[in-house]
This record gives C-alpha cells, structure tokens and sequence, in this order.
C-alpha cells in the first residue's frame, strides 16, 4: 500500500469548529498536515519495526519476529 | 496599502512550535493557522496528537512490547539503532515503568534527551518518575545546552515537586527565564518559583514581574 492509497482511506481527521472557521480552505489544509502525518507515521512504524530484526543478536530474532508480526 | 498581520501571541506562538513538532513539519507551514486564537489552537493540537496516537497504536504497542520482552541490552540497542529517539517517544505511553525503567540507563545522554525532546509530555507522566534523579539532571543541562526552551517549559508542568527541583537546580537562571514564555499555564509558573532553591530570590522576583 502506498502512503497515498494510505491516506485517501484514512477516516478524515476532525478539525475544530474554532480552526475550520478561520476562513475557508483552512479546515482542508489541517486535513491535510494531519493525513500526512498518519502515513509518515504509519511508514516510520513499519519502517522501525523491520529495521529491529536486522540489529538484535540472531538468538533474539524469533522473539522479535513473534512480536513484530503480532 | 494592508494592514501588517499582528503576531501571534507568546502563548499561540508555543501551541504552533507545540504542533508542528507533533505533526512533524516546519512552524512556517502553520502559518494558515497565524491568527488563530490560542484555545483553538490547544484543542487542534491535543485533537491531532490524540489522531497520530490512534493511528499509530498498534504499531506503537509493538514497538512497546520489544521494550518489555527482551532483554535490556538488547532492548536498548533495538531503541537506538531501529526505532530513534521520535518514535521511542511515542512508543514511551505503552510502556510500564518497569521497561522504562530497564531501558533509561542504557541509554546515551544524547539519545535520552532527543526522545524528551519529542514526547508528549502529558501521555507520560507515569514514566518521569522513574528517571533517576542524575539522569534528569544530566538531560535538563543538555536541553539547556541544545537552548530547547520549549521542551523545559513542558516538562516542568509535569514533574513531581522532587524531580522539578533536580531539573531546575540543574540549569542556570537565565535557563529558566528562557523557559518561562514555554510554560502553559500560570499554576505550572508558580509551581517552577515554588520550586526553586532558597537562594534563588532574585530570579523568583524577576519571574514574578515577567508574569505580571
């Protein structure tokens, strides 16, 4: 899945009536930074999560694994 | 000719700097958010962190369970050299005292003080208590070091009274006054003056008048 197949799915990210009223276009463009947050975050996770069998010691990797794949 | 946009408040400008480093990007590409007031600005940011929290836990609880099953050693190496100091810190609320409390002392000092650097201070108050008291000590001189003002104001509304003191006895007066525009609130501001040593008057009486 790509972070833009990611993002278009995502359930939208509820603005503030405070903030959506500051003028229009505004409540879109907080849509957006927070959209693109999720999928950096989403992309770091996994990233992060793959990158932790690569450095622990051989021993360790099965428990790694069953923790990494749930 | 326009009328020049008034800048934002000190208070408004802290929530901006607080949300752009919740969602990972440049102050300057919040600036649609310039005139916003600062309570709508509160709520966007602990609405936005709350979001990225929901989205990200399962994978968060992940990251937090390797902290908990494996060995500290090996935990500590998996935190530095896989996850970063970022998403330790968002990882940090899933994780008990104990696993933190294994972890903290192995890792380096610059490590330690980018995960506070980035956390969520507030989703982690169950864990600042287990830092030990050197530790606090040694990270509050490098934030003060790396002049991450911000990041001193937020911690200090959170510490228990003995922590707070260790922190605030580490670093210099002028420290301290750089934090002071930081600070959310003027309780969490009487709690720092509080705090502070018995000879430490003047700069409780300039704090006193910066927030009159």
């Amino acid at each position: 899945m790509t972070r833009a197949d990611r993002t278009a799915d995502d359930p939208p990210f509820d603005v503030p009536d405070a903030i959506a009223a500051l003028g229009p276009g505004v409540a879109d463009d907080v849509r957006r930074l927070v959209h693109e947050a999720r999928a950096r975050q989403a992309d770091e996770i996994a990233s992060s999560l793959e990158q932790a069998l690569v450095v622990v010691p051989r021993p360790a990797r099965p428990l790694v694994r069953k923790v990494v794949l749930g | 000719m326009s009328a020049p946009t008034p800048s934002p408040s000190p208070a408004a400008h802290a929530e901006l700097h607080r949300l752009a480093r919740r969602l990972g990007v440049d102050v300057g590409d919040l600036a649609v958010l310039r005139d916003a007031p600062v309570d709508a600005l509160r709520e966007l940011r602990v609405r936005a962190s709350d979001d990225l929290d929901a989205h990200g836990e399962a994978g968060l609880r992940r990251l937090a369970a390797l902290a908990r099953r494996l060995p500290g050693p090996i935990a500590a190496v998996v935190a530095e050299r896989a996850l970063g100091p970022a998403l330790c810190a968002r990882a940090a609320p899933y994780m008990d005292a104990t696993a933190v409390g294994n972890l903290v002392p192995r890792m380096s000092l610059e490590f330690l003080t980018g995960v506070v650097l980035t956390m969520e201070t507030r989703r982690i108050v169950h864990l600042l208590a287990v830092i030990p008291d050197d530790t606090l000590a040694d990270v509050s001189v490098e934030l003060e070091r790396r002049e991450a003002w911000m990041t001193i104001g937020d911690i200090t509304g959170h510490l228990d009274p003995g922590p707070l003191r260790v922190a605030l006895a580490a670093i210099t007066d002028n420290s301290v006054l750089q934090a002071l525009p930081w600070i959310e609130d003027e309780a969490t501001v009487t709690r720092v003056a509080d705090a502070l040593a018995p000879d430490r008057a003047a700069l409780r009486r300039t704090m006193s008048d910066r927030t009159a």
